[in-house]
């Protein structure tokens, strides 16, 4: 049985803006940017686990905080049965655990040569001598598919892709067990990208490496992981084996994302894709309860609620607005006998919520704001927003109320 | 640290300036005079000769007019004498008042401009660099109090902090002896060069700040290139990361500061020399607050140095310059097609 | 439905004269563009997409130059126009533009051909509100339209002298109260919710994904023919991606306008273009159909790039890398062969000559002998021809 090489738990990392001397003096509150809130996993070894997100949604962050390249705020990340963040000496660590990073052209410092870059790790643990270093580079340089010919070449006259491989034979000079791979794809051309996922392929099967691979590209994940954890705005919203994420995706977010990814195959051009309204709300802000509940298809009306799903979708974005301060009392049409629940929601409205909607529309027009979000608030309040949904166990586990109603 | 990339295209770009080539002549006229000194000057700086005081330059002559008064035949008569004090090919760039050979005085300055120049900038680098380096990578705490007292340092005149060094340490004056005469290769010439040791620190410390602030804004771009948390991924420390990472990839701006700096340093040099600061009288600006008196009836023992000075910063600059434009377009720039 | 031509690029040279020699961006390349269609044309780095799409609106700036080649467009009345004068730039209802004044070729940018670029962000002015940069150009073309030959009137001097006045008296602004307006309801056209409020809002205060619909809906303040999509989506995320293309698809049902989709990602050709063309080194290497590319490729290079990428539903377990680097295109070192037979699993003798750019059926070209006959190992050229240099 496989053990676990990388148990992450409870993970939390925080920014704190505001925070200097001066807005202490001007009384101004610290703001927290919740780049990562709460996240737990496990990694086995040898598998390659895939963290899959957007932008903010906290997945470098995880990534780099995992290797205390930063400082954590809260949780624990035990590595080997260590706490890495108990630890006062990180050299073992860091001799264990390496990081190839994304982008090929500032990974490697301009000034030093292709070996130099791949024996600084052996120079700062002081690993055998200068003739061992420079026959470890050159071995290393063989073994990601460059010639040791090029050992004293700078790096930019090497190409992107050469790039990389630099970067990986730098990561790999130590010895570890386990890497990070953080977008170690994502600038790179497709048919490069393509000769960088077998080198890591072969590598892995080599060296018996651990991944944990960081990326965006949905493709590239299933390709070349084993299970897969998938990240909005900060938490972990689904995780479990490759196909099953892939083929029966339980969480909307998952979905939804899966769905966006345009496929090279001439059915895309007919295919139908349901986009995600709107933008990935601010960290600095996240919603209460469910955070994808400000975009989620398939927010949960309560129980007594009668309506399209659509048309709830489209009251929940009433009240988004609403909240947000979007809506502005000159946004209510303001024809007396003209229905502004019909114009601004939807036709289809009918009975108690649409006059509950024009009321609280009306009321947000005579300037009472604070009522027309209370009346909207009670009526319409779904579990979305009250309860934060957890994780959960399992092989397969989603964040998500429609799984555990 | 300079890759050999960068020294091809410095090459090439040097071909193409004239600018450059301007630059680099004089400034190499300046430290070869400078070097070569006891070779150079026909004369000892320091003998005096009282006779041939204020003698003209080449091409000029000097008019004396001198009234007396004379005896004759019993009643007083007014004289009024013309002479004319002609220059000879002896003194080329004419005498100081004290009959000092002017040429000889100017080469001999150059040494010293150049010494306090090139040691200023040094301190000033080294104080500087260390302080920009280490607040832009650090950042917080430390890097509000190294910057504070960077504006704190910046807002001391340079006359006051010469004044207050100077009353507390002297001139500290430090007699180096000089290497041609000792070695008999030369004779005549003075047997020690004095290094004004005070001018040097008070240069040091007024400019210092300009290269924290270079020093510390590429601290603050390169600490975020993803080659400085690789670094930090094989465990490296943060002296290594500074020493071996951020440091060469900022050498560039620096080493152009340092050149501008160079120039400027021997113009604080000559200020202060010119207000009595200095450890050493043969300096340029010495020589010019002597001319002070003189300026109209002996103008070159005032102008003659202060050309020196105009032919030394300009030479500087122009180099500085052209070294700035020609490694600021992106050295490692990839070309987009 | 058989759709007419609108612009038809032939033999298209760009040069840029570098440090290191003469780079040949694009090669003699050769495109058609039909009205209401949305044209594919899909490229790794160093393929010239870019450069092709630039010089097709002449926006090649020294070192680079457009230095061969013909562009011709159809537009009536300039046809008209210069019919007389310079009657070797005329062909029907088509002007070759590179023989046309440079004052014209400037006249037609966001009238006839608009741009959107990848990075929003650096494409809008930070110290400006979004609303003032779309209606200024609404303006500049609204002034161009009432009098479009001459292209003093398409700024009306608007030069130092006219912006201190406006900065004076409000009336002498130089954006009408009309073009606002039309700025406005640009926004809401591509979808951009509460316009009015957003038009006075700074390029920071926008996501990613609004900007790019910004950058959009100022790409259509001249109602252009072609709009050119220069990696539209890269860098954005999935979702927004999703939006985006959406987006781009609608308003091209809507306006009629032509679309040149510029990516090197075969997931977006594949949902919004009707035909393609894949370019490499350069050159346009295959063109078809969507389903002649993704389906049939004849050149190898195609076929590289299609078993290259992973697949999201059926993922192999091994990709199929195109071995090699991509070509530096210094003229000095290009020769003349077939660009991609060092790196072509292919490779025949034959393939040392230039290969002429062969039918493969019905719209489908491949600049290949492969499109002529079948493939003779006979004649295959070793693997270590070309001199090994590592992958890259």
């Amino acid at each position: 049985m496989a053990e676990a090489i990388v148990e992450v738990e409870n993970l939390k990392k925080y920014y704190f803006e505001r925070d200097t001397l001066l807005d202490r003096a001007m009384g101004r509150e610290p703001q927290s940017v919740k780049a990562v809130d709460g996240v737990s996993f496990t990694v086995q070894r040898g598998e390659t686990l895939g963290l899959v997100g957007e932008s903010g949604c906290g997945k470098s962050t995880t990534g780099e905080t995992l290797l205390r390249l930063r400082e954590a705020t809260e949780g624990s990340v035990r590595f080997n049965g260590e706490d890495v963040f108990e630890l006062d000496d990180l050299t073992a660590f860091r001799r264990q655990a390496g990081i190839v990073f994304q982008d090929p052209f500032s990974s490697l410092d301009p000034r030093m040569t292709a070996g130099e870059i791949i024996r600084e790790p052996l120079d700062v643990h002081s690993i055998g001598d200068r003739e061992d270093r420079r026959e470890r580079a050159s071995d290393l340089l063989e073994r990601v598919g460059l010639s040791a010919g090029q050992i004293d070449r700078y790096p930019h006259e090497f190409s992107g892709g050469q790039r990389q491989r630099i970067g990986i034979a730098r990561a790999l000079s130590l010895e570890p067990e386990f890497i990070v791979l953080d977008e170690p794809v994502s600038a790179l051309d497709v048919s490069v990208q393509a000769q960088i996922l077998n080198l890591l392929d072969d590598l892995q099967e080599d060296l018996g490496l651990t991944y944990l691979i960081i990326a965006h590209d949905l493709s590239v994940v299933r390709h070349i992981s084993d299970r897969v954890a998938v990240m909005y705005l900060g938490e972990i919203v689904e995780r479990g084996p490759v196909d099953e994420i892939f083929e029966e995706p339980d969480h909307p977010y998952t979905q939804a994302l899966l769905d966006s990814v345009p496929r090279a195959d001439t059915s895309e051009h007919e295919r139908e894709v349901e986009t995600l309204k709107g933008d990935v709300p601010s960290p600095r802000n996240p919603p209460s309860g469910c955070r994808f509940r400000t975009r989620c298809p398939l927010v949960i009306p309560p129980d007594y609620i009668d309506m399209a799903q659509s048309d709830f979708r489209a009251v929940m974005d009433l009240r988004e607005r609403l909240e947000s301060g979007e809506l502005t009392p000159e946004d209510v049409p303001s024809e007396p006998d003209q229905d502004p629940a019909g114009s601004l929601v939807s036709e289809s409205l009918a009975g108690q919520d649409r006059a509950e909607i024009n009321q609280a529309l009306n009321a947000l027009a005579n300037g009472n704001r604070e009522a027309a979000i209370d009346q909207l608030r009670s009526r319409f309040e779904t579990v979305c927003e009250t309860d934060r949904p957890a994780l959960g166990e399992g092989v397969h586990p989603a964040a998500c109320h429609l799984i555990d109603h | 640290m300079v890759s050999p990339r960068v020294i091809r295209n410095l090459k090439r770009e040097f071909r193409r300036s004239a600018l450059a080539k301007t630059g680099l002549l004089l400034a190499f006229i300046v430290v070869f005079v400078a070097i070569f000194a006891p070779f150079v000057a026909p004369h000892n700086p320091t003998t005096q000769n009282l006779d041939n005081s204020r003698q003209p330059p080449l091409g000029f002559t000097r008019t004396v007019e001198s009234t007396s008064s004379e005896l004759v035949n019993g009643s007083v008569v007014i004289v009024n004498e013309t002479k004319q004090v002609n220059a000879t090919t002896e003194h080329p760039f004419g005498t100081d008042s004290l009959g000092r050979d002017m040429f000889s005085r100017v080469v001999y300055g150059a040494r010293t401009s150049l010494l306090v120049g090139i040691l200023g900038t040094l301190l000033a680098v080294t104080v500087g660099v260390t302080v920009g380096l280490t607040a832009g990578y650090k950042r917080g705490r430390l890097d509000d109090i190294l910057m504070r007292s960077a504006d704190i340092s910046l807002s001391f005149p340079s006359l006051v902090l010469a004044i207050a060094l100077i009353g507390l340490w002297g001139r500290a004056a430090v007699e180096v002896p000089d290497p041609w005469v000792v070695l008999g290769l030369v004779d005549g010439m003075p047997r020690e060069f004095v290094l004004p040791g005070t001018v040097i620190v008070v240069v040091g410390l007024v400019n210092w700040v300009w290269f924290a602030r270079v020093a510390r804004g590429e601290a603050l771009s390169i600490r975020e290139e993803e080659y400085v948390k690789a670094a930090r991924a094989i465990g490296a420390s943060d002296l290594r990361i500074i020493w071996r990472h951020v440091l060469p990839n900022a050498a560039t701006p620096i080493l152009v500061l340092g050149t501008i700096q160079i120039a400027a340093i021997i113009l604080l040099e000559s200020s202060l020399s010119f207000l009595g600061f200095s450890g050493t009288t043969l300096s340029w600006g010495f020589d010019i607050s002597q001319g002070r008196d003189y300026l109209a009836s002996a103008w070159w023992i005032s102008t003659i140095p202060g050309l020196a000075i105009v032919v030394a910063v300009i030479g500087i600059n122009l180099l500085g310059d052209w070294l700035r434009d020609a490694l600021d377009p992106g050295i490692e720039g990839e070309g987009g097609v | 439905m058989t759709r007419d031509d609108l612009l038809r690029v032939r033999d298209l040279s760009t040069r840029f004269l570098t440090e290191e020699g003469q780079v040949n961006a694009v090669e003699s390349i050769s495109i058609t563009v039909r009205e209401n269609e949305i044209l594919g044309i899909v490229g790794e780095s160093g393929s010239g997409k870019s450069v092709t799409a630039l010089s097709l609106i002449d926006l090649i700036e020294t070192p680079g130059r457009v230095t061969a080649g013909e562009i011709w467009y159809r537009h009536q009345d300039l046809a008209d126009e210069f019919r007389e004068s310079r009657p070797e730039a005329i062909d029907g209802d088509f002007v070759d533009l590179r023989k046309l004044p440079a004052g014209v070729r400037r006249s037609l940018r966001g009238s006839s051909f608009s741009m959107i670029f990848q990075d929003p962000m650096t494409s809008f002015n930070p110290s400006i509100t979004v609303g003032e940069q779309i209606a200024e150009a609404v303006e500049v073309q609204r002034r161009a339209r009432a009098n479009p030959r001459s292209t003093r009137s398409r700024t009306q001097g608007y030069g130092l002298g006219q912006y201190l006045t406006s900065l004076v008296l409000p009336s002498a602004e130089f954006v009408s109260k009309e073009s606002e307006a039309e700025a406005i309801e640009l926004l809401e056209m591509v979808g951009i919710p509460d316009p009015a409020d957003r038009a006075d809002e700074y390029p920071h205060q926008f996501s990613g994904g609004m900007l790019q619909r910004a950058m959009v809906a100022q790409a259509l303040a001249g109602e252009p023919d072609v709009l050119i999509a220069d990696e539209p989506t890269t860098g954005l995320d999935v979702t927004i991606q999703a939006q985006i293309l959406k987006l781009l698809e609608e308003l091209q049902h809507q306006t009629g306008m032509s679309v040149v989709m510029i990516t090197h990602n075969l997931g977006v050709i594949a949902r919004t273009c009707d035909r393609v063309g894949v370019m490499y080194a350069g050159e346009v290497v295959e063109r078809g159909k969507l389903s002649d590319i993704f389906e049939s490729p004849v050149h190898p290079y195609t076929q590289g790039l299609l078993g290259s990428i992973p697949d999201l539903e059926n993922p192999a377990p091994r990709l199929q890398p195109i071995e090699g680097n991509v070509p530096d295109l210094l003229d000095t070192e290009m020769g003349d062969r077939c660009y991609f037979a060092d790196r072509c699993p292919k490779a025949m003798e034959e393939c040392l000559r230039k290969p002429p750019e062969f039918e493969v059926g019905g719209e489908h070209q491949a600049l290949c002998y492969l499109a002529d006959h079948e493939y003779d190992e006979t004649t295959a050229l070793p693997p270590d021809y070309f001199g090994g240099e590592a992958d890259g």
